[in-house]
């Protein structure tokens, strides 16, 4: 049997008393830290969410905040120097400090966005495929209408309805999160189909536990996976939508500013008789490194929780 | 080994049950037709003894099962269940088919399962500690200190150290996976085990510990065990009486020396045939092939549903089912039990 009773034999690797499990998650963390390339891209986005976000915490002083909108006369559109790192805008904006501050929102939208899909398409498709039979169908179909819908009609609905009221973002999380969800229930759903036919599923039901406790405790941990693969490669895709939809001018509003509104404002500055380049490059740069980034760290843990590359 | 002697009491009392799978077809997914998988079954489960329930794939024995412990209905979208599987509980009898699921609940720590593969019937994200766990929260109040010292009592008794009850499923091998298993069905102390093949995906010096330690938790708890199996010298081994089944019916049901040494039904004589003896001195019965493959429960032949394999077959077997009769001390649906004694002699 099992009993490590045995003394350590001279050479052997001693063999600690405390016996700790190895769980799945952790095999796939070794696995992960061994892809250089997802580390490095890790590290990247890490850092630049860390850098982003400084100026969107609480308690900051006002000097940091507010860089982003403090407008400087006779300074417009300067060329990147050692005072203003990334030049300035048309208004005279440091635009380091905008890039810096419009990644923070940029980050909030695309994370909460993407939770907000998490949370619901997940539960939805989980119940949906648990359940299953009629109200499997039926609750997938409603999925599928809401595919049905053209997604941009939907969000520019949303935005322009909401827009006036507020100049919070809970319109955008809103919007991108609705169409998100739907694509992340279709996952959840499809891999549950499978779960629910293993026999540890059918165990906890012979045991007596009920519908809620055996999607939560042995459904939705299985599906960690997958889930946590699907999820970062839909932070980059929403922090795309959101730039997209405020390169359109429906997204975050002056004085607030995001990489894609940056990116908007810079497209404009270019003209025929002056090209400011700097206006335009380095918020696409930031967002670019970043999509960039996050897509590779997907990749590395999708390569990392796939039980069929364990070696 | 010492089989129980099986004068206690009836604990479970399966009576004509049947159980029906629709199959849809179409665009509209109507009923086209339905897979008769359990097709009028009755047999009892007496306290401390362990039936066999064998029989080749697909004919019934965990459809049985799982209708046993009520683990079709919600799962299976329009199956039909009928007949009555009567569980005489501490505090009387019941039905086990006619109670809804939250009235089976209480019921749920008395009869339990063991699974047949021992991969997929523990959840690999919890621990092992966690998994035998389970069964303490849903049905009893057992505060946390309380739950870890029994967990680590059920680990001790199936053979595992307490200590690894921190550890994660994939880091055991089958046999000590197949064990946990049996700790967590043992955590509410059942007074019936449905083990569906509990060691058919096990190798074979592993299986033989499994079924002693069944054998021996048997002893010590009192357990009735439903033991499904396709390995008939598994089942000889533990099981106290066999029912052998074909096509959702069962054919024979007698005592495991009386079915096992000298069966009667046509179909018990081929498949007891089939199993390969490791003793050259001994004897060999002859050996019966059947023919064809076997009917699908779609469309089973009309009476008796081994008739198109059966080498005795007449033409009053296609009329009704055969009746379970006693032949020679067990219980055997065929009349013509008679005539396959003879042939198989003038063989």
């Amino acid at each position: 049997m099992t009993k490590v009773a045995e003394k350590p034999r001279p050479g052997a690797i001693a063999q600690d008393d405390l016996v700790v499990g190895s769980s799945l998650f952790k095999d796939a963390m070794r696995r992960f830290l061994r892809n250089r390339l997802a580390v490095v891209c890790l590290v990247i986005t890490v850092l630049s969410g860390v850098i982003c976000m400084i100026p969107h915490l609480p308690g900051m002083p006002t000097s940091i905040t507010e860089a982003h909108i403090i407008t400087n006369h006779g300074q417009n559109n300067l060329g990147p120097s050692s005072e203003h790192w990334f030049g300035t805008d048309e208004l005279g904006r440091d635009l380091f400090a905008r890039v810096v501050y419009g990644g923070g929102i940029s980050f909030q939208v695309a994370f909460l966005g993407t939770m907000v899909s998490l949370i619901i398409g997940v539960t939805y498709g989980a119940f949906a495929g648990y359940l299953g039979g009629r109200i499997d169908n039926l609750m997938m179909r409603f999925v599928d209408i809401l595919y049905g819908l053209p997604f941009m009609f939907v969000v520019i609905l949303i935005m322009t309805v909401v827009k006036k009221e507020t100049n919070s973002m809970i319109p955008i999380f809103m919007a991108l999160g609705l169409v998100q969800w739907l694509t992340m229930a279709r996952i959840a759903r499809g891999q549950v189909l499978s779960l629910r036919e293993q026999e540890f599923v059918t165990a906890a039901r012979t045991i007596g536990a009920s519908t809620p406790r055996i999607i939560f405790l042995h459904i939705i941990p299985n599906l960690l996976g997958p889930i946590i693969v699907y999820t970062t490669l839909t932070i980059p895709g929403t922090m795309l939508q959101e730039s997209f939809l405020s390169f359109l001018g429906l997204g975050i509003r002056e004085p607030h500013c995001s990489w894609g509104s940056l990116a908007s404002q810079g497209i404009q500055a270019v003209s025929p008789i002056a090209s400011y380049w700097w206006q335009v490059l380095f918020p696409c740069g930031a967002l670019a490194l970043t999509l960039f980034s996050l897509n590779f760290v997907g990749d590395g843990l999708r390569d990392a929780l796939d039980p069929k590359g364990r070696q | 080994m010492s089989k129980t002697t099986s004068s206690g009491k009836v604990l479970l009392e399966v009576k004509n049950l049947r159980v029906r799978f629709p199959v849809q077809g179409g665009i509209m997914m109507r009923k086209v037709a339905e897979v008769k998988a359990v097709d009028g079954v009755s047999f009892t489960v007496k306290a401390r003894e362990t039936l066999g329930l064998v029989g080749e794939s697909g004919c019934g024995k965990s459809t049985t099962g799982k209708a046993l412990i009520n683990l079709l209905r919600p799962t299976v979208p329009g199956v039909i269940l009928e007949g009555q599987v009567i569980y005489h509980a501490p505090d009387g009898p019941v039905d086990l088919l006619a109670l809804s699921n939250s009235q089976m609940r209480r019921y749920r720590s008395l009869i339990q399962m063991i699974f047949q593969d021992p991969y997929s019937s523990l959840n690999p994200r919890l621990t092992v500690g966690k998994i035998i766990e389970e069964p303490l929260l849903v049905h009893t109040n057992m505060l946390a200190p309380e739950r870890n010292k029994k967990v680590k009592e059920l680990l001790v008794r199936v053979g595992l150290g307490g200590e690894q009850a921190a550890r994660y499923p994939h880091e055991f091998s089958g046999g000590q996976r197949q064990r946990i298993g049996i700790a967590r069905a043992l955590a509410t102390n059942p007074e019936i085990i449905i083990a569906d093949e509990p060691v058919s995906a096990l190798d074979v010096s592993i299986q033989a510990q499994v079924i002693n330690l069944m054998q021996e938790l048997q002893d010590e708890f009192g357990i009735a065990y439903v033991f499904i199996a396709h390995d008939l010298s598994v089942v000889e081994h533990i099981a106290d009486r066999i029912a052998v089944m074909y096509l959702g019916n069962v054919v024979e049901l007698g005592t495991s020396d009386h079915v096992y040494f000298e069966p009667q039904h046509p179909y018990s004589r081929a498949l007891l045939s089939a199993v390969p003896m490791p003793d050259p001195d001994r004897s060999r019965p002859n050996r019966i092939v059947l023919e064809g493959d076997v009917p699908t429960p779609m469309a089973k032949p009309s009476g008796c549903g081994f008739r198109t394999r059966c080498p005795i077959a007449e033409a009053s077997c296609a009329k009704d089912i055969p009746a379970l009769r006693q032949v020679k001390g067990r219980m055997v649906a065929c009349p013509l039990t008679e005539k396959m004694s003879k042939l198989l002699k003038s063989s």
